[in-house]
């Protein structure tokens, strides 16, 4: 079933959560909504849900008008961030609840609610801790609990609000891989907020970048990734070293690179990533920028050097690969010159 | 040259400090302990008439100084300050090391502006203002809440509603059965003490025997629901506040909602019901329980015979007493209900903010109580029963 989300605001005293807000999900897609805390993405997925009412705007499902629709009504399953189990059920009868709660005319038989129940606690793979309670489970255990509950209504979407984020990391990793599968499995339409970016470029279809209650930019996480729209998006997306620079005649110098810049005149950032960051022992061109090696740090497979320019006293980080570290062989304190093999220009 | 003259000496049993003048300058000499412990009353006169004197500078002399503690430091601070307002030199020179140190450290960083607390508080006529709005808003939210619970009523008398019996059972337990030790020893004291104030008044006429219609009619009238109200907010309110309360913060509740169960008709109906069910059973054992404590100190102490007791209690009491009574306990038992469910549908998302819900579930519990106690008694004052 396809979402839209059409001019949603929605204001929390004086705090304005959401801002004209358009996010469409076409029918069996994993979009994520990604953004830092405060940015609306939580407030909006309630709004989808119907747990919150928007001040102005319209929901539709399938295109249907579902704005005034109640939560019941919209058939969604909701996974919620601390997973919201009922304590004193057991995980059968919490993933059972939905079934028994149902109208006599349309809820199944009892015995139908046991295969159906046992049938999802096998897909989350917790068929042999059905008689457990929820506080005997791991974090990851519970969360998949949860998600064998939001499931066992049949909804017609799913949605899911920052389902990892109370796990560790490597829970997190697995988890994220097998909702991917999960998603692969049963194409409901889903969409899940996070405010990790590797969750989301590496589980989503599609994510929607959010900030201050806008959406700043939504595509293919490949697409985004490559192309950010604007300054926000570049620097939620991965760590970044700023160049502030002047425009002339659109162009932009960093050092001996010359980028093509939309602006005309005036003042500039050039954005580049520390792994885009070549450093070199000789100048091998004039207008090289030199810079001093300040720390070296080896964190796991890539080591990070930091540096700071000559010229304005900046701090800039590049981060290589560890045979690259080993050939170069850097000392710290030593002078050397970097080149951004990649970089963005925004204006200012 | 003039000789430096005393001009004033200030002199404590401990320490001191001395404060000599030259055409221009003055010094200050302490001597003695200077510390917490020790009263340094001198201390504020020697500021104020160092103020008052004309020297263009400050001196200070520790020579005499025996020990010192953050009194002195307090002491050279304000003086400091003075002479800044005034525009006077300071040489700190005379000083110990230690002392010049702290100073030096307590003067480093000026005073940052706002970080003292500066309590406004706002105009009587606005505060009582903005109480009254808050007591209106409140009493709305209460009256909004009723209705939504009516709604879920009528949708569960018209079989619409789900309902669940193992929770209503359970919680009819606890507010029921689990509560008659407590109301047991309240209710039995509470009687003691009313037929004990009454037994002290009667006997002065020689009418102990009164003592019993006393007893009876107070506790079935209206003492024995009280009492037993105000055990239910304490006991059974502030757990409805808490396990609700619990219930949001954990989003519980808007899973609930998510899987189309509506929180009024799962969570709030059955502890509804269960304490308006339980609260008149509960009031009649409270009476009983009460006339029980007035028989104790009736037939202990007033030398009554046991069948005198039981006739004069069976004579005063009419069915209408027990009514009233009956009454007043389903009205608290709905109040209580009310309050504690609200209170914890009503809670924040934190932790604290349980504790919150489940102290204002009490209070409002109580308050409610009394005011509904005063409202049916002037009820029943007008209509003659």
């Amino acid at each position: 079933m396809a979402i839209e989300a059409r001019n949603i605001s929605k204001k929390f005293g004086t705090f304005q959560a959401l801002n004209n807000v358009d996010v469409v999900v076409p029918t069996g897609e994993l979009i994520a909504l990604l953004g830092p805390s405060g940015s609306g993405k939580t407030t909006l997925l309630r709004i989808i849900a119907g747990l919150e009412q928007a001040d102005s705007g319209a929901v539709y499902f399938d295109g249907e008008d579902a704005t005034d629709a109640s939560v019941r009504e919209r058939r969604v399953g909701f996974v919620f961030q601390h997973y919201a189990l009922f304590r004193h059920m057991s995980v059968f009868e919490n993933v059972a609840f939905g079934l028994r709660v149902k109208k006599r005319s349309e809820r199944p038989s009892n015995s139908e609610i046991r295969d159906r129940v046992m049938e999802l606690l096998r897909l989350v793979q917790l068929d042999a801790f059905s008689a457990r309670l929820p506080n005997q489970l791991s974090g990851g255990q519970r969360q998949r609990v949860a998600l064998a509950r939001a499931l066992a209504v049949q909804p017609k979407v799913l949605l899911l609000d920052e389902p990892f984020g109370a796990l560790d990391a490597k829970v997190r990793k697995e988890l994220r891989r097998w909702l991917r599968r999960l998603h692969d499995e049963i194409h409901v339409t889903s969409v899940f907020v996070t405010h990790d970016v590797e969750e989301a470029l590496e589980v989503a279809n599609e994510v929607v970048v959010m900030n201050e209650g806008r959406v700043e930019q939504s595509g293919p996480p490949d697409h985004v990734y490559e192309h950010p729209v604007n300054s926000f998006v570049y620097q939620f997306l991965g760590n970044v070293n700023l160049f502030h620079t002047r425009v002339r005649d659109g162009r932009v110098r960093l050092g001996d690179t010359v980028l093509e810049c939309n602006g005309s005149h005036g003042e500039a950032v050039v954005y580049a990533r520390p792994h885009d960051i070549d450093i070199l022992r000789e100048a091998d061109g004039p207008d090289l920028i030199a810079a001093g090696i300040l720390r070296i740090h080896a964190i796991g497979p890539i080591v990070r050097v930091e540096l700071q320019r000559d010229g304005d006293q900046q701090i800039v980080e590049a981060e290589l690969t560890r045979e690259a570290y080993a050939a170069q062989r850097l000392i710290v304190g030593e002078n050397v010159y970097i080149r951004p093999r990649q970089a963005k220009v925004y204006p200012k | 040259m003039p000789e430096p003259s005393a001009d004033k000496q200030f002199r404590a049993a401990c320490n001191s400090v001395q404060i000599v003048r030259s055409d221009t300058t003055a010094r200050l000499i302490f001597a003695g302990e200077w510390s917490m412990q020790r009263d340094s009353a001198d201390a504020a006169s020697a500021l104020q008439s160092l103020c008052d004197g004309r020297a263009a500078s400050v001196g200070f002399e520790a020579s005499e100084l025996t020990g010192w503690d953050s009194s002195l430091i307090t002491f050279l601070l304000k003086t400091l300050d003075q002479c800044r307002v005034r525009g006077l030199g300071v040489d700190t020179g005379g000083l110990p090391q230690g002392v010049r140190r702290l100073l030096d450290l307590a003067t480093a960083i000026p005073e940052r502006s706002g970080a003292r607390k500066t309590a406004v508080r706002a105009p009587f006529l606005s505060r009582v203002g903005s109480a009254s709005i808050d007591l209106w808003k409140a009493a709305l939210d209460m009256l909004a809440f009723l209705g939504a619970t009516t709604v879920a009523l009528g949708r569960l008398l018209s079989g619409r509603a789900r309902f669940p019996k193992a929770e209503f059972f359970a919680t009819l337990k606890t507010c029921g059965a689990e509560a008659l030790p407590i109301v047991s020893l309240i209710s039995l004291l509470v009687g003691l003490i009313l037929a004990f104030v009454g037994a002290v008044q009667l006997s002065l006429f020689g009418a102990q025997i009164y003592v019993a219609s006393l007893v009876a009619i107070a506790m079935v009238r209206v003492m024995g629901a009280i009492m037993t109200g105000i055990i239910m907010a304490g006991r059974t309110g502030a757990a409805f506040a808490a396990e609700i309360g619990t219930m949001q913060v954990n989003e519980e509740i808007d899973a609930l909602q998510t899987m189309g169960v509506s929180p009024m008709e799962f969570l709030v109906l059955p502890r509804m019901l269960a304490l308006v069910i339980m609260m008149p059973l509960l009031c009649v054992y409270a009476d009983l329980m009460g006339v029980l404590g007035g028989f104790i100190v009736g037939v202990g102490m007033l030398d009554l015979t046991l069948t005198e007791y039981w006739q004069e209690t069976v004579r005063s009491l009419s069915l209408t007493n027990l009514w009233i009574g009956l009454f007043h306990g389903a009205v608290f038992g709905v109040i209580v209900a009310l309050a504690g469910c609200m209170r914890g549908m009503q809670c924040g998302r934190s932790a604290s903010a349980v504790g919150t819900a489940t102290t204002s579930a009490v209070v409002t519990s109580i308050v409610s109580i009394v005011i509904a106690t005063a409202i049916i008694t002037v009820v029943c004052n007008v209509l003659g029963i």
